[in-house]
């Protein structure tokens, strides 16, 4: 666990900024210095913003058709011939359509693929198709998989560079276009396996990765100015997860809310969860994210607000939960509960 | 790298071959023997003839490389290569025993098996990153898949196929054993995959249909596939199940079978019997 509270921007009510085509950008910087990269693509060239090395390095780019399963084991041949392949389309077709491939012809092998899943969560508006909501749990238990989540600009261009120099296989889950800016990368690095403490507060610790990192910040703005000061913990990288670091964090505080763009089952909240009953670390751990049903065709915002994964709603829980207002959250609120409409309204955490 | 066999040379190899299949079998009670059998002369053929290999050295960087998709056909390679000289003979017994090196089914942390290929249709969008490897690095070796006709079905293989046409690898030759039985039994019958040749022709391979125990016939395939350009080439190979063992021919339940050394004999008999010669 790395201290960066001093590289957190401040922002106040104000939006963060954005920058575009981090990815994309970052990609073509980096492999013309690493000659060994190449870029497949699947009829998804421009959408996972590759579209630029298309044009800048074009001896390096391969259009692969709309053939995810073969394009995942050529990149593993083109491994196994010395190149750094990087695989790109959306996050649901690079883990949920070609998994055999992915498992047999890359994790075991142990190959240098990297797989770059893109519209993470329920960051797309189309469907059940589209949204990524168990993407994090394959992958993580794939052995020898690296798995890195991303939703923030300045990490988004360390994370590029990051995962070419790693060597084996890695599964980059990124958002594509327009990305928050909250952190000053030049007093940071983006390391495997490491944590970042954003926020440094007492009662309640926020975990978080990739897209819900700026929601926990907001988050942290709502509860403080109801006096409340909460710690954030920032984990980008998923497997390895820096077990140590968060044991230490759920020892300091009352309460542990993780926060998933992603089914509750499996992700990052699971993780955290492994980490601290392993170690017998008995902090209650409350997990906010996809509620165990698929997504529908809808706006973020709608989407996000029917999973209770907002900034109101993840500090309203962490405000009852730490002045003792709140109601039992022992219920289950799964949609095939009967209580579902309890959790769904308050939009908390519960079991799974 | 190799000496230039002669057609008696090979078939006294394919025997040999054979009887390294026999005995890996006979240790580990049983193994995909019937394959092996449909094989073995397409496999002597690519280790003895087609490849460009270093008998002493497994890994020579410039050595073509074999893709076994298949990975059930394991055994007839660790056979070949015991016999070219790139796998101990004493690793015989340990086949497919326990932590043994040599797995059931092939797997790429054994030197030689260059892809891990037990999962089907997987190995020809391997072959087509390599070939595509080579040809950005402007090597000189090629690529060889070996592939059975049950991974036909699999839709993986004709995405490849599709986009090793597109990128015109020349440097990639496909060899399909096409010995008509799979699981459930024969192919036609679980589910048709013919007409074969025009399928590939179709995708833009070049193709060539051989009868697959026909040095004859293999050799020249092999020659002449090294030369085509612009495309991809596909080698349908027609071969028998169980190929000279009387037992193994007789129905298509053969797709995994029991082994013991008296089969081996009795086998080894049968086939020795027309002095190697199984057409």
């Amino acid at each position: 666990m790395i201290n960066i509270t001093s590289a957190v921007l401040d922002y106040g009510t104000k939006p963060p900024l954005a920058k575009m085509k981090i990815y994309g950008e970052t990609l073509v910087s980096v492999a013309r210095e690493k000659k060994e990269i190449v870029c497949l693509c699947a009829d998804l060239t421009k959408q996972t913003e590759v579209d630029a090395f298309r044009s800048e390095l074009p001896e390096r780019f391969f259009s692969m058709g709309m053939a995810e399963q073969n394009m995942v084991g050529v990149a593993a041949g083109m491994a196994q011939g010395g190149y750094i392949p990087f695989v790109n389309s959306f996050s649901v077709f690079l883990t949920r359509r070609p998994y055999d491939q992915v498992a047999m012809s890359i994790a075991y092998p142990k190959l240098n693929v990297k797989l770059v899943g893109m519209m993470p969560g329920l960051s797309s508006p189309g469907g059940a198709s589209h949204q990524a909501i168990d993407d994090l749990a394959i992958m993580r238990s794939t052995p020898n998989m690296v798995v890195i989540d991303i939703g923030e600009a300045s990490e988004a261009a360390m994370a590029v560079q990051m995962v070419a120099e790693h060597e084996g296989p890695v599964y980059l889950r990124l958002k594509r276009g327009e990305l928050p800016l909250l952190f000053d990368s030049t007093k940071y690095k983006l390391k495997i396996g490491e944590s970042y403490l954003l926020k440094e507060g007492s009662g309640a610790g926020i975990i978080t990765s990739g897209l819900m990192t700026e929601k926990a910040l907001k988050a942290h703005q709502l509860l403080s100015e109801r006096g409340l000061n909460v710690s954030i913990l920032h984990v980008p990288s998923i497997k390895p997860i820096d077990s140590d670091g968060i044991r230490f964090f759920a020892k300091q505080h009352k309460f542990i809310f993780t926060l998933d763009n992603h089914n509750v089952i499996g992700g990052l909240g699971s993780a955290v969860m492994e980490a601290l009953s392993e170690k017998g670390i008995a902090t209650p751990v409350v997990r906010f994210g996809v509620k165990d049903i698929y997504g529908q065709a809808a706006s973020p915002s709608f989407l996000y607000r029917k999973h209770g994964m907002e900034p109101d709603q993840i500090a309203e829980a962490i405000h009852y939960h730490l002045t003792g207002q709140q109601e039992d959250m022992s219920y289950a609120n799964s949609p095939n509960s009967n209580k579902q409409t309890v959790g769904e309204n308050k939009g908390w955490g519960g079991s799974f | 790298m190799q000496t230039v066999l002669t057609l008696g040379d090979l078939k006294q190899k394919t025997t040999q071959v054979i009887e390294n299949v026999f005995r890996m079998a006979e240790s580990a009670g049983g193994g995909y023997v019937a394959q092996s059998l449909s094989s073995a002369e397409v496999v002597t053929a690519l280790y003895f003839h087609a490849m460009k290999l270093d008998p002493l050295n497994v890994n020579w960087e410039g050595r073509d490389r074999l893709l076994l998709s298949v990975g059930h056909y394991a055994v007839v390679l660790y056979a070949a290569m015991m016999e070219l000289g790139q796998m101990d003979k004493s690793l015989i017994p340990s086949y497919s025993g326990d932590g043994s090196q040599l797995e059931m089914i092939g797997c790429e942390f054994t030197p030689g098996i260059e892809i891990t290929g037990g999962s089907l249709g997987q190995g020809l969008s391997r072959g087509i990153g390599l070939a595509l490897a080579g040809k950005l690095a402007k090597a000189p070796w090629r690529v060889y898949v070996l592939m059975s006709d049950g991974e036909m079905q699999e839709g993986q293989t004709w995405e490849a196929a599709m986009v090793a046409a597109h990128h015109q690898l020349d440097n990639l030759t496909l060899i399909v054993d096409v010995n008509g039985v799979q699981a459930d039994g024969y192919t036609q019958d679980v589910s048709n995959i013919e007409p074969l040749g025009d399928k590939w022709k179709a995708f833009g391979w070049d193709v060539a249909e051989i009868n697959g125990h026909r040095f004859e016939e293999i050799l020249p395939a092999f020659d002449r596939a090294a030369q085509v350009q612009g495309k991809p080439q596909a080698i349908i190979s027609r071969t028998q199940m169980g190929n000279g063992v009387s037992s193994l021919m007789e129905h298509a339940d053969v797709h995994y079978v029991k082994w013991n050394a008296d089969m081996s004999n009795k086998a080894l008999e049968q086939i020795k019997g027309k002095g190697g010669d199984r057409r």
